[in-house]
């Protein structure tokens, strides 16, 4: 059995605890059965060592609950940022990332044996030079050290970093990570460029910020390789739909990543050529990705892609050939309730709308999937003249809400 | 290239700052358990002290009462491929371009040059972002967006003379204190102390497009202030308490949804799950039709005050439904 370590080699398996901590908050060791006791204990306190100071438990009668007490809106920084500082190292990579550091500040240029000598010199420390080269080709790759060809030696030296007249940028490129680190796609990156240099941010928030996107960024990093070289993918998905089986595979172009402001949830748009038809899935349900091969045709479904996304109100595609209209009639005083007209414009997504009398306009949409502006119509609740659509299941079930909401707070529908 | 990298890892970020102080003068065990707290996990300092001190990492030596580094001068991690293309992708973005003059865009173009963009700008579609996002490119919003990201940390007071949205003028001096982005407004907020309320510390919330003019005073604020505890006693005492029947895939939707609130949630019976959302007036409006936008799957059950919305809502509703036809 292998000892505990707060540090991980796979971001996988926590990413889903973390993230059920975050977003649910009541399970208990119980409803974790997926995995082993052990495990849950194991990703429990590594939880806990993580994030300590936003955990919070509980006890129920059905247990000890575990939650993840955050306020996004009062965050300088995305705490679960700290998930991918969590990576394991030998004690080899540790050292040699310093001395690297240590030989080549002052602008040398070594080969591999060069650097064995140096190391074993300066710090008393032996390696073979094959691991030596290896670590050296390995920050090759990451950026941080550079080779060159020098007759028929290899080269190491440390990758430049700003100088000179560069350098004068860097306090704006600090201030732009302390802003996009909340903000933006792979935002942890963001957060290692404020830890390279110290500092950290206390000028910017973000209100409707959502941390638990950044536990699919590995998904997204490989999916924004597979859509910038066109490849097709197979995936395995996790889905917590009743009605489909747990674990699935599919095999998919992935074409787009859609992504609600709303609810922080991010979706693989994707063309199945198993059905021929475009669908999407959420990355937090996306598993493990294999890119397969280059896509011939690729740039052809984008287009159509492209052509559908008008019709498209959120992530659906629709199940039927029919596109459901809805027109949705409110009543709006002019004088003092423009901003619920602003409201129409701004969240319609191209829906049109029209003044039919006096403080009275007409809201109309024809999109796939109907049924994904039922939320948003509803939250015109206290404003709704009428609500229509050639969907009747859609109609029948907007009345059927309101009827229900209207019993559930005990008011009088005359 | 690669994302999860012990480079970053907090690990690593410790041991730099011990070599760092232990480069200039011997360190204590001490001082490294307090860089540990600082800088690493709850449970770090257990893995990392033993193995810098029995030469497992063999990067300090012992020196009279503390250890001295082994290297002598180590250097700052040059930025890595990976932060450079991050960003150079972002690079492509009217906001991130708000950080950066005329003059320092072509700096920071040449040296990502040679780094690969992560993302284009189309491989995102954000379907339910606002359509009428700030407009980062215009000079004037520029202007003052750099202004106040001059005065925030300095803390001095800026004239702002601001447009509401509804259209009323107003000019004062206010004590900028943070910048606040919405992704679903697609819009940048300035909280504000008014200067004359300095004291009441109530913060004003103003949008970055409404102001007209912001110029910089010669004046700065030396009080203590602790933002997040003028904000924290904005909360109400009490949060909005909902039931949430598992219908629709409604418990997950709701979970999600409101992942971006301080949250509490206990489960009541096989069907039925109980959430607490603590909130603020700032957020008393959007939580409300955030809630409605569940229907009859999320029921309010307090506080008193914010049933009492929520019933005023449906009230108006079935008055409006009496005078129109209401399909039963």
């Amino acid at each position: 059995m292998s000892e505990y370590q707060e540090l991980i080699k796979n971001i996988q398996k926590s990413r889903n605890y973390v993230r059920d901590f975050l977003i649910y908050g009541f399970k208990s060791r119980e409803d974790f059965s997926a995995k082993s006791g052990r495990t849950y204990d194991n990703e429990r306190r590594r939880i806990e060592s993580w994030l300590s100071e936003y955990i919070r438990t509980d006890y129920g009668p059905q247990g000890k609950t575990l939650s993840l007490a955050l306020d996004s809106n009062l965050l300088h920084t995305n705490p679960l940022y700290r998930v991918w500082k969590s990576r394991s190292f030998t004690s080899n990579d540790l050292m040699l990332h310093f001395f690297f550091l240590d030989l080549f500040r002052d602008g040398s240029f070594c080969t591999a044996e060069e650097l064995t000598d140096q190391i074993l010199k300066r710090y008393d420390v032996l390696f073979e030079s094959q691991l030596i080269r290896k670590k050296a080709n390995e920050y090759v790759k990451e950026g941080i050290l550079t080779s060159e060809k020098s007759g028929r030696r290899l080269l190491y030296s440390l990758a430049p970093s700003f100088q000179d007249k560069a350098l004068q940028i860097l306090p704006s490129v600090l201030n732009a990570a302390r802003f996009c680190q909340l903000a933006m796609p792979f935002g942890f990156i963001g957060s290692t460029i404020l830890d390279r240099q110290k500092t950290q941010n206390e000028t910017f928030l973000v209100k409707h910020g959502y941390c638990s996107f950044t536990l699919e960024d590995e998904i997204l990093f490989c999916l924004l390789t597979a859509i910038r070289q066109k490849y097709r993918i197979t995936f395995q998905n996790h889905s917590n739909k009743k009605l489909r089986s747990r674990e699935e595979t599919f095999r998919v172009i992935p074409m787009k990543i859609f992504v609600s402001t709303r609810t922080g949830r991010r979706f693989l748009c994707c063309y199945q050529l198993q059905n021929r038809r475009f669908t999407t899935y959420r990355l937090d349900q996306i598993q493990r990705i294999k890119l397969e091969e280059p896509f011939a045709d690729y740039n052809y479904y984008l287009d159509r892609l492209n052509q559908n996304l008008p019709s498209c109100f959120g992530v659906s595609f629709g199940t039927s050939h029919r596109m459901d209209t809805i027109r949705l009639s409110l009543y709006i005083r002019e004088k003092t309730e423009h901003y619920i007209f602003q409201r129409l414009q701004r969240e319609g997504r191209g829906g049109t709308i029209t003044r039919t009398g006096q403080n009275t306009y007409c809201y109309e949409i024809t999109v796939f999937d109907g049924n994904e502006l039922m939320p948003w119509i509803k939250t015109f609740i206290g404003r709704i003249l009428s609500f229509s659509s050639n969907n009747k299941v859609l109609q029948d079930k907007f009345y059927q809400d309101l009827h229900t909401m209207m019993q559930l707070y005990e008011i009088e529908e005359s | 290239m690669e994302l999860f990298s012990e480079i970053y890892s907090c690990y690593y970020q410790i041991v730099d700052q011990i070599l760092t102080e232990a480069e200039a003068a011997p360190v204590t065990e001490r001082r490294m358990n307090e860089i540990c707290r600082e800088l690493g996990f709850a449970e770090s300092s257990l893995y990392i002290i033993p193995k810098l001190l029995d030469g497992e990492w063999n990067l300090l030596d012992s020196d009279g009462d503390g250890y001295r580094a082994r290297t002598k001068s180590h250097g700052v991690l040059p930025f890595t491929r990976l932060q450079r293309s991050w960003l150079k992708t972002l690079l492509q973005d009217s906001r991130f371009r708000l950080f950066f003059t005329e003059d320092e865009l072509p700096l920071l173009e040449s040296f990502t040059a040679d780094a690969d963009l992560l993302w284009q700008p189309e491989d995102f579609h954000c379907y339910d972002q606002y359509k009428d996002g700030d407009p980062y490119e215009s000079p004037s919003y520029r202007t003052h967006f750099r202004t106040l990201l001059f005065a925030i940390p300095k803390r001095q007071y800026v004239n702002i003379s601001y447009q509401s949205e509804k259209g009323n003028r107003i000019t004062h001096h206010y004590l900028p204190l943070k910048l606040e982005y919405s992704a679903k407004n697609d819009r940048f907020r300035l909280l504000a102390l008014p200067k004359q309320q300095r004291h009441a510390a109530f913060i004003q919330v103003l949008n970055l497009r409404g102001m007209k003019e912001a110029n910089l005073l010669p004046l700065f604020d030396e009080e203590d202030l602790d933002f997040e505890k003028i904000i924290r006693k904005s909360y109400y005492r009490e949060p909005v308490r909902l039931l949430i029947k598992n219908q629709r895939n409604a418990l997950e939707r709701t979970m999600l949804h409101f992942s971006n609130y301080e949250k509490r949630t206990k489960k009541i019976d096989e069907n039925t799950w109980e959430c607490l959302i603590y909130y603020n007036r700032s957020m008393e409006t959007e939580l409300l039709i955030e809630i409605l936008s569940f229907g009859p799957a999320v029921k309010v059950t307090g506080p008193e005050s914010f049933v009492a919305l929520v019933k005023e809502r449906l009230r108006k509703q079935a008055r409006l439904f009496s005078t129109t036809a209401f399909p039963s």
